[in-house]
């Protein structure tokens, strides 16, 4: 029998589409092959056993890493980078492989998994990001950029929050979801609340930090939104990792307001070279935003707020003063201020450089940067910063009715900043 | 005259095909430098071996009568490779034939992939990887496992938290 008609008996089996032409293009390649025609010297014995299930469950290692990896580098940018996140949905040895291959944004500036958004930002350059206001429905939706011109709406969304008006304050839920913005969903990832005066804010987080320091105590916080559809199983907390605070400054309403922020979760130590966040996992994908993959095992801050959540307040909230002897300088918060504008005399205005990504002049455009220790002797404005610390990690700013830029860095995370810009919307200190 | 090397498939049919066609893989290449030009290959049915075989020749054939300088240099570094993953294929008639090649269902492409492995042929895993990366684009993580057959072996804890992860990855604005 000749090479051609064992291969067409064969590929009747198997039931390839395109047998047809397969045929013709056989027979052109053997004449092709300087006119020789194969031939078999024995007949196959009858077939194995046809196996109709696909086995592609137990793909070797190496091979499911190249096809994840392939997809992970075409599909770089949003939307399409939301196939990289079905991929870990579809097994336990996918989503492990996702999670090896999948780098987190401080080290290659992409957003993949939920779990970014509660992670520093890059670390080389800024993420860009906007926000839509809503006036009437007093919400704000966070966005990633997806091109760089500053009013095309054309973006990745991120995170969701809805101003709620209580007696003595303003508070702000913050979700990943964009339509159901409520305390009481599994969406919910944290808040921003304001004091009476809108001078003062203190972001909180369901997630502790890495230091135990910052618990709020039982007294102060309201814990009515537990609520019984929140799983159970998940600790759903209200850590307070950052406060904002706003001022006047020396020249009263007439000049810029000043902002102070401190980040408890965030060393000042994560500034200096070799400095890191404690407390992120070393590959993110593997947590959702609740702990429910605990199981797996993943990391050793999951581990860490597994204790928190079984162990006492009482035991916790003094955890500073407990003679805690690690609280060494280099645990000290990270601080931020913004950076002060500059009196143009010609324009006669207040100048921050933007670089173009703010384009409307307002009070709640701003710079933060981080706010160094004064040295020994008298503290002064003008004291030069080392060069680490000029870096604005996070901006924020107006190109439309309604539209902000936020661009934020390393060490600090999307949720994180987009808190902050929030306080900028709400506080009301006046200022011409 | 062309030296011929003897493949013998799992199920006992033998297939002779030339020397250059077999050396598409490595582990051939490797094997018959040892002066053995039978060889056994017990993990590969004639079905898998046949579609293998027919890739190689296709691709030993344009390999030995470049079409354009691009390819000529694509043969001559071949010996020395550790090519990274998804060199492209130069020749558009030859990417042409390789589309129609992988026309095939998963299974088959799963069987295909697996021997390419084996036999350490670089470019028919590249193809056939490519391959299965395009399919599950655009599909959900449902379809992924629906088409490939994979077991959906999360807790109904992890499947809610996924179910929340995904829902914000496909959010439309």
């Amino acid at each position: 029998m000749s090479f051609r008609s064992i291969v067409r008996d064969i590929r009747d089996g198997i039931g390839s589409l395109s047998r047809r032409s397969f045929e013709v293009k056989l027979g052109s390649l053997s004449g092709h092959l300087r006119g020789k025609s194969q031939s078999f010297v024995a007949e196959p014995h009858d077939s194995s056993p046809v196996i109709q299930s696909s086995r592609w469950a137990s793909l070797p290692p190496e091979l499911l890493r190249d096809v994840i990896k392939r997809l992970e580098d075409s599909e770089s940018t949003w939307p399409s980078r939301k196939h990289v996140v079905a991929c870990a949905a579809v097994c336990r040895a996918w989503r492990e492989m996702c999670r090896e291959i999948v780098r987190s944004t401080e080290f290659c500036g992409k957003i993949t998994f939920p779990i970014s958004l509660k992670q520093p930002g890059h670390r080389d350059g800024m993420v860009q990001c906007f926000i839509k206001r809503d006036k009437s429905k007093l919400t704000y939706h966070l966005y990633l950029c997806l091109s760089p011109a500053v009013l095309v709406e054309n973006g990745k969304f991120l995170l969701s929050a809805k101003r709620i008006r209580k007696a003595a304050r303003t508070e702000y839920i913050i979700s990943m979801d964009a339509d159901h913005i409520s305390r009481s969903t599994n969406t919910y990832i944290g808040k921003l609340r304001s004091n009476f005066l809108g001078t003062k804010f203190v972001i909180c987080d369901t997630q502790p930090p890495y230091n135990g320091a910052a618990i709020c105590p039982p007294g102060r916080t309201s814990r009515r939104f537990y609520s019984k559809k929140v799983s159970p199983k998940v600790p759903s907390g209200s850590y307070n990792i950052a406060q904002v605070s706003y001022e006047l400054n020396v020249l009263g309403t007439r000049g810029p307001r000043r902002m102070h922020c401190v980040l408890h979760s965030i060393p000042a130590s994560a500034l200096e070279p070799g400095g890191t966040v404690p407390g992120q996992p070393d590959n993110l994908v593997s947590r959702a935003l609740e702990e429910s993959f605990r199981s797996m095992s993943f990391s050793k801050s999951m581990d860490r707020s597994m204790d928190f959540s079984s162990a006492r307040f009482s035991d916790i909230i003094g955890g500073t003063q407990d003679g805690d002897e690690s609280i060494e300088a280099k645990e000290r918060p990270l601080v931020l201020r913004n950076k002060p504008p500059r009196w143009h005399e010609q324009l006669q205005c207040w100048c921050l450089n933007f670089r173009g990504r703010v384009t409307v002049a307002s009070v709640k455009n701003f710079q933060l940067i981080a706010a160094t220790q004064p040295s020994a002797g008298a503290p002064t404005p003008s004291q030069p910063a080392p060069a680490e610390h000029d870096k604005v990690i996070l901006q924020f700013g107006k190109v439309a009715k309604d539209m902000f830029t936020m661009d934020y860095r390393y060490p600090l995370s999307a949720f994180q900043a987009f808190a902050i810009c929030l306080s900028s919307f709400d506080t009301k200190l006046a200022c011409e | 005259m062309a030296k011929m090397i003897k493949l013998v498939s799992g199920d006992g049919a033998e297939f002779e095909v030339e020397e250059e066609v077999a050396f598409q893989s490595k582990i051939i290449k490797d094997i018959v430098a040892d002066a053995d030009d039978v060889i056994p290959l017990p993990t590969v049915s004639s079905k898998v071996l046949i579609q293998v075989i027919e890739y190689c020749r296709k691709h030993a054939a344009v390999n030995s009568f470049p079409l354009s300088p691009s390819s000529s240099a694509a043969a001559a570094a071949s010996s020395s490779s550790s090519i990274s993953y998804s060199k492209p294929v130069s020749d558009p008639a030859l990417r042409a034939w390789d589309n129609e090649f992988v026309k095939l269902n998963n299974s088959s492409l799963f069987d295909i992939v697996i021997a390419a492995n084996y036999l350490d042929i670089e470019e028919l895993v590249d193809l056939v990887l490519e391959t299965v990366a395009d399919r599950i684009k655009g599909k959900q993580a449902q379809e992924i496992r629906r088409q490939f057959n994979i077991e959906n072996d999360f807790t109904p804890e992890e499947e809610e938290a996924l179910r929340r992860e995904n829902s914000w990855a496909f959010q439309n604005n």
